[in-house]
């Protein structure tokens, strides 16, 4: 199963992924995680940290219901497909076109939307890293130069704003495209009177 | 290994396993009749060696002892000897003649005698006694047996052999029909201690009454002799068997093995007690009572199967009808079990009782297949047995139906029958009935509200129907079934769900390739499609629910499509998609007709709200200041409210990131896109806020400018905001404009008093009297006395002396007078009371002299009123005019001469006393100009009235006012103050970086930035460096006061930089002096500071 999600990422996205995982790794790699029991800490830089945690825990599931997503999404495109191919037999070839379209869109939103859960998994877990050393520097339990933790924050940060932005433009196409596609299908029904073939 | 090796290894295992499976040689048990000649042989010899022993041991005690064994194996020879009679005779009877028997028992006998004659008291008497008895019972000699017996009974009352001798008389009395003898014996027992024969007693006793016909007394002699057996048993621990008969508790055991004695007494009293039992006791409690009672699950059932042969032979229905239920339940396998069923049947049947049909039918059917499943019987007939039970079960079910169909409210029962039928369906799957039953079942299911099964069973029975017509009927069916049951699953089970929404979906898929016509079509896709919506596959659903939607535009399930479709959304908060689809809806071509338009749009309006909280939350999160959704969405809806909405929040989300440039051009957009908008005043004064809070004061200024454009209650305020600032930068011209628009604005309201004391106070730094009277007065109705205090003292010194009083009382009577007003109050009459004393003409007489004192006497003290009220700006005013007035007062106090009418000795005094009075005026204006120079080292005051006073010039009546600033030049900064800025928009309390943008300002040349900024960082904590700097800042703007109190405040906090720069400023000032006695005053302090040209040079 998880390999066909890696599939259906495609190896571009798995490559740029990587690179922007090691450049992450790279940056708080070196910072010692603190335990949320340390006594030295006070409670509020136990929760903190603890904070910190959650949120890595928190994208990575939210990484999971993405990739399960994108599969469902997969899924249910070759029956949309195979919707497709009945309407075009039927002489729908319109709406079967406008249907492809929106079986492509969805898999490539889902797709996207899965990258930027990667993205957020490696943003939270820069937090993570930033936090924790702040952390420490702040209680005299670790040196750290903070400076390129921040960076790497900050830029994680840039990036999933501006996957955010990519994908609402994406859901603003799909919005279009299946509006095209619901349009021409209702055409095609009245038109034809065939009302059975998405029900097959 | 080697292979020689191999194959002897080989060779060896052969030979061992040929061994092991050589066939095993039979050795079979020798004949009984064998067993019992070599025991004959063997007892004999024990017979031959007793003999021998009594021999041996005439006159011993243990004689009789060995003579009752002597006896005893006589007796057991005889046993062995009809024994072999019996086996020789092919156990045919047990009546035989056998001589050897007879003879050997009467020897025993002969011998038991022989001991009780020669040992009388010998204390195996009992014994030998019961022993006698019971050979000669064998013997047929009953009459000696009864007397044998008797004796014992009589002889031993505590042996415990009476009762068995008891029971056997009472036996033998039974038999015979002598029952009232029998019932004695029997009651000879029971009456005694209990013994094992205790419940076998009762029992007798039962039958005794039975064969009277008593059944009452016969059921209560049954139930105590189950209640003694047990009794005995649980007393000592035996199995559930007793011994009947003298052999029981026989020493020696001779007759303890004897086949066909032993009685179970709990078994039997209870399968006896049901004759009775069925006519003398309830129906009800039958199954209740026997099962309390039953030792044994076998015992029950044997009770049971009693009971309902006598319930059968009585007509009983309900009784047969419970008891056969309950022997198909418990009883083995056997073909009693057939006839049970039938019984059962024609029970249920004739008393109409379908109430438990169900089980029934799975008894009838469960007895059926286990019948089957034995050996014994012919093919043939197992299918007439298979047969007959079949159409039991049917008609039961069918029965129950009608009976449910006459009282549908009994669910109870439905649920019966429903039952009933799926047994049947399960035990008969290949029956010609099979699809009517499926369909009866359905039905019933149906009516039962239990959709979900009525739908399988519609649909099953449509995979079995034979033609089209009928098998579309039957997936119709069960399609409405599915569907009316989906709203139900959520109690069910997983498993249970996933199979009705397969099987509706099945259904559906096949009634739409068969043709439907489109309302039974509608009804099915919705059903199929909410499959989907009900399993939490909302992305199927969506897309099967629109195509409904738009395949049956304006019909009901369209519209329930429509609605199910936003709903999905909603469920997956996919708010964006609701918006869509409700809109595509809605919009043309879209399969919504008016009304559902009226019904979906606010469904889509709530979406789009929530769609927009949720993307102001993502923009003020931990991820916050991404505020290009919310500007898109702002976008997407120009125009309405929802877009005003999105632009506001943009810009709050921009504020709380310290966004300064998306700040200042969202609020502009606000502004520009809905200048109607309430929100735009708010949004314009907070945009000026934070304006000033990055000191770019200008924009500041515009700011709030227009912000009080577009606002009114707030108008005033605004307008003061931007004066202030517009003063702070030396535009006191503009301010005062402002402040009038302000008062003006405020009409006659409580906010109309902070406008009108800034317009005051602006116009008292002017330093026009006259402009500030013609201006104020209009206004000073209703005015604080801060308005009225400086009114009044302006009119004082323009000579308006009547006006001046009023106001300046009216400041004084003020109860919410603050120490200033009442102090500028003072300063006022005082004045008023100089320029009266100034312009006094003094009569030559005693009497005008007298006034002229009295006046400077009175005016003195309201200086020293006024300097007493504690305000750093008045008290060296107050002090500084006293010193003035001082001088004045005693130069004409000098002047004058004594009046012509005096003596020469009273000339001589008046003029002594002048003299005195000259001296003192001199001392008082010389005390009050010290007290005035003072402040500037006590308070830390260095306005202008200190600076004559330090100077000793005479201090100027309008020396009360605040010195206006220089005007503000224009100034870019370098863009390293963008960044400050920046900052300062996050923390505006950051004084660390006011102090780093003062500098820049101050070194660009725009020291009213700088000092407005510094001003900021003093009071945020900035220490005495920023109090240098803010004093360099102010001497560059022009504030000389502000200058001097920064730089002492800097001095006296232990600042070297600013003991040296407030010296070099007092030296700027004129005062060389002042500047010694400051770096006198203030000790040495810590290096470092910024120092104004010229300083730390003395």
């Amino acid at each position: 199963m998880a390999g066909r999600t890696r599939h259906a990422v495609g190896p571009a996205l798995a490559a740029a992924l990587g690179l922007w995982a090691a450049l992450l790794a790279g940056c708080g790699g070196g910072v010692t995680m603190l335990r949320t029991d340390d006594p030295r800490l006070p409670v509020e830089a136990r929760r903190w940290v603890a904070d910190a945690e959650d949120g890595v825990l928190v994208a990575r599931a939210m990484r999971d219901r993405s990739a399960g997503r994108l599969e469902a999404t997969i899924e249910r495109s070759h029956e949309l497909g195979e919707e497709a191919d009945e309407l075009a037999q039927a002489g729908a070839g319109d709406a079967a076109e406008h249907l492809r379209q929106v079986a492509e869109a969805r898999v490539a939103l889902a797709r996207d939307e899965l990258r930027l859960a990667e993205t957020e998994v490696a943003m939270a877990e820069a937090r993570r890293a930033q936090i924790n050393a702040q952390t420490a520097v702040r209680h005299d339990l670790a040196v750290y130069e903070l400076e390129p933790l921040e960076r790497a924050t900050e830029a994680a940060l840039a990036e999933t704003r501006r996957q955010r932005a990519h994908l609402d433009q994406q859901r603003a196409d799909l919005a279009q495209l299946t509006s095209a596609w619901w349009e021409s299908y209702a055409r095609f029904t009245a038109q034809s009177g065939q009302r059975n073939l998405l029900w097959q | 290994m080697s292979s020689a090796r191999r194959i002897g290894a080989l060779l060896v295992a052969a030979t061992l396993l040929g061994a092991c499976a050589a066939p095993r040689q039979q050795v079979s048990d020798p004949p009984y009749v064998e067993q019992l000649r070599l025991r004959i042989t063997k007892v004999r010899g024990a017979i031959q060696e007793t003999r021998e022993a009594i021999a041996r041991s005439r006159g011993a005690a243990w004689l009789p002892e060995l003579y009752v064994r002597l006896a005893e194996l006589l007796s057991e020879e005889a046993r062995y000897h009809f024994e072999v009679a019996y086996e020789r005779e092919q156990r045919s009877s047990r009546v035989l003649h056998v001589p050897q028997v007879r003879f050997l028992k009467e020897q025993a006998i002969s011998v038991y005698r022989r001991v009780l004659a020669e040992h009388p008291d010998a204390a195996l008497a009992d014994r030998i006694l019961f022993n006698i008895g019971h050979e000669l019972r064998e013997l047929g000699r009953y009459d000696e047996m009864v007397a044998a017996l008797e004796e014992l009974s009589t002889r031993f009352p505590k042996s415990p052999l009476r009762a068995e001798a008891l029971l056997v008389l009472g036996d033998h009395a039974f038999d015979k029909g002598e029952l009232e003898t029998a019932e004695r014996r029997y009651q000879a027992i029971v009456s005694g201690p209990p013994t094992a024969v205790t419940g076998l007693a009762h029992y007798k006793l039962g039958w005794v009454w039975m064969n009277r016909a008593d059944c009452a007394k016969s059921l209560g002699a049954f139930e105590r002799a189950i209640d003694a057996a047990a009794a005995w048993q649980a007393a000592r621990g035996a199995s559930g068997t007793e011994r009947a008969g003298q052999g029981g508790v026989g020493v020696g055991g001779a007759a303890a093995e004897r086949p066909g004695q032993a009685i179970d007494v709990r078994r039997e009293a209870l399968v006896d007690l049901v004759y009775c039992y069925a006519t003398d006791r309830p129906v009800a409690e039958a199954l209740p009572y026997l099962r309390s009672r039953a030792a044994t699950r076998a015992a029950y059932v044997a009770a049971l199967e009693r009971l309902a042969s006598r319930y059968g032979v009585l007509d009983e229905a309900k009784g047969s009808a419970a008891v056969t239920r309950e022997l198909l339940r418990l009883g083995p396998t056997a073909p009693e079990r057939l006839d049970d069923a039938r019984q059962l049947y024609g029970a249920v049947t004739k008393a109409g009782l379908y109430d438990r049909v169900g089980e029934d039918v799975g008894l009838i059917t469960t007895a059926l297949r286990r019948q089957l499943q034995r050996v014994e019987g012919s093919e043939e007939m197992r299918q007439l047995t298979r047969k007959e039970l079949e159409l039991y079960a049917r008609d039961l079910a069918t029965r129950a139906q009608a009976a449910f169909q006459r009282r549908p409210q009994d669910t109870a029962l439905g649920a019966q029958v429903a039952k009933a039928y799926a047994v049947w369906l399960d035990a008969f799957p290949q029956a010609g009935e099979r699809v009517a039953i499926l369909l009866n079942l359905a039905d019933v299911l149906a009516e039962l509200g239990r959709h979900e099964e009525a739908g399988l069973r519609y649909a099953e029975a449509a995979q079995v129907s034979v033609d089209d017509a009928s098998r579309k009927d039957r997936l119709y069916d069960a399609v409405v079934e599915f569907q009316a049951s989906l709203g139900g699953l959520a109690g069910r089970s997983h498993t249970d769900r996933v199979v009705v929404r397969a099987a509706m979906r099945r259904s559906g898929e096949q009634l739409l390739a068969m043709g439907l016509e489109p309302d039974k079509a509608r009804v099915t896709k919705l059903g199929m499609a909410q499959t989907w919506y009900d399993s939490g596959d909302y992305d199927r659903a969506i897309d099967q629910l629109t195509a409904l939607a738009y395949e049956y535009p304006g019909t009901k399930e369209g519209r329930a499509a429509v609605h199910l479709v936003l709903d999905s959304f909603n469920t997956l908060n996919d708010y964006e998609g609701l918006i869509a689809a409700g809109r595509r809806f809605m919009g043309p071509g879209g399969p919504a007709d008016d009304a559902l338009r009226r019904e979906i749009l606010p469904i889509v309006t709530a979406a789009e709200n929530r769609r927009l909280d949720e993307v102001s939350l993502a923009a003020a999160g931990a991820e916050g200041g991404d505020l290009d959704s919310l500007e898109q969405f702002a976008e997407r809806y120009q125009g309405t409210d929802l877009g005003e909405r999105a632009l506001l929040n943009a810009f709050v989300a921009a504020r709380a990131v310290g966004d300064r440039k998306r700040l200042y051009e969202l609020g502009e957009e606000l502004a520009r896109s809905y200048p109607k908008s309430e929100q735009v005043p708010g949004i314009l004064g907070s945009l000026g806020k934070q304006a000033v809070a990055t000191f770019e004061l200008d924009r500041a200024v515009g700011l709030f400018e227009k912000a009080a454009a577009g606002a009114t209650e707030q108008r005033p305020r605004l307008l003061v905001a931007a004066g202030e600032l517009l003063e702070a930068t030396g535009q006191t011209q503009r301010a005062l404009d402002l402040y009038g628009r302000a008062v003006a604005a405020a009409g006659e309201t409580a906010a109309r008093q902070q406008p009108l004391e800034r317009l005051a106070r602006a116009l008292e730094i002017l330093g026009d009297d006259r402009r500030l009277v013609s201006t104020l007065a209009p206004l000073s109705g209703g005015a604080s006395a801060d308005v009225l205090a400086r009114l009044g003292l302006a009119q004082a010194r323009i000579g308006r002396v009547d006006d001046a009083e009023r106001n300046l009382g009216a400041a004084l009577a003020a109860p919410d007078a603050t120490a200033e007003a009442k102090a500028r109050a003072h300063l006022g009459s005082a004045e008023t009371l100089a320029r009266a004393l100034e312009g006094y003409e003094v009569a030559g007489d005693l009497e005008g002299i007298q006034e002229l004192v009295t006046l400077i006497d009175v005016t003195e003290q309201a200086y020293l009123q006024a300097a007493r009220q504690g305000s750093a700006l008045v008290t060296p005013v107050a002090l500084g005019r006293l010193a003035a007035m001082a001088g004045t007062a005693a130069a004409r106090v000098s002047r004058l001469q004594p009046p012509g009418d005096l003596s020469a000795a009273d000339a001589e005094a008046f003029r002594q006393g002048l003299a005195r009075r000259v001296d003192a005026l001199g001392a008082t204006g010389r005390d009050a100009l010290q007290a005035c120079a003072e402040q500037a080292w006590t308070g830390r005051v260095f306005n202008e009235a200190v600076r004559s006073c330090l100077a000793g010039r005479p201090v100027s009546a309008d020396a009360v006012r605040a010195e206006g600033l220089r005007p503000r030049a224009s100034v870019t900064l370098p863009p390293a103050a963008e960044e400050l800025r920046g900052r300062l928009a996050k923390n505006p309390e950051d004084a660390e970086t006011l102090v780093a943008l003062a500098s820049l300002a101050l070194d660009a040349g725009d020291p009213h930035l700088a000092r407005v900024a510094l001003a900021r960082a003093v009071a945020q904590g900035g220490g005495p460096e920023a109090q240098n700097l803010l004093g360099i800042a102010s001497l560059d703007a022009g504030d000389l006061t502000g200058a001097l109190e920064a730089f002492a405040d800097a001095a006296d906090a232990g600042l070297e930089a600013g003991r040296q720069n407030l010296a070099a400023a007092l030296r700027g000032a004129g005062l060389a002096e002042a500047a010694q006695k400051a770096l006198e005053r203030f000790a040495a302090g810590k290096p470092g500071g910024r120092l104004l040209p010229g300083a730390g040079g003395s």
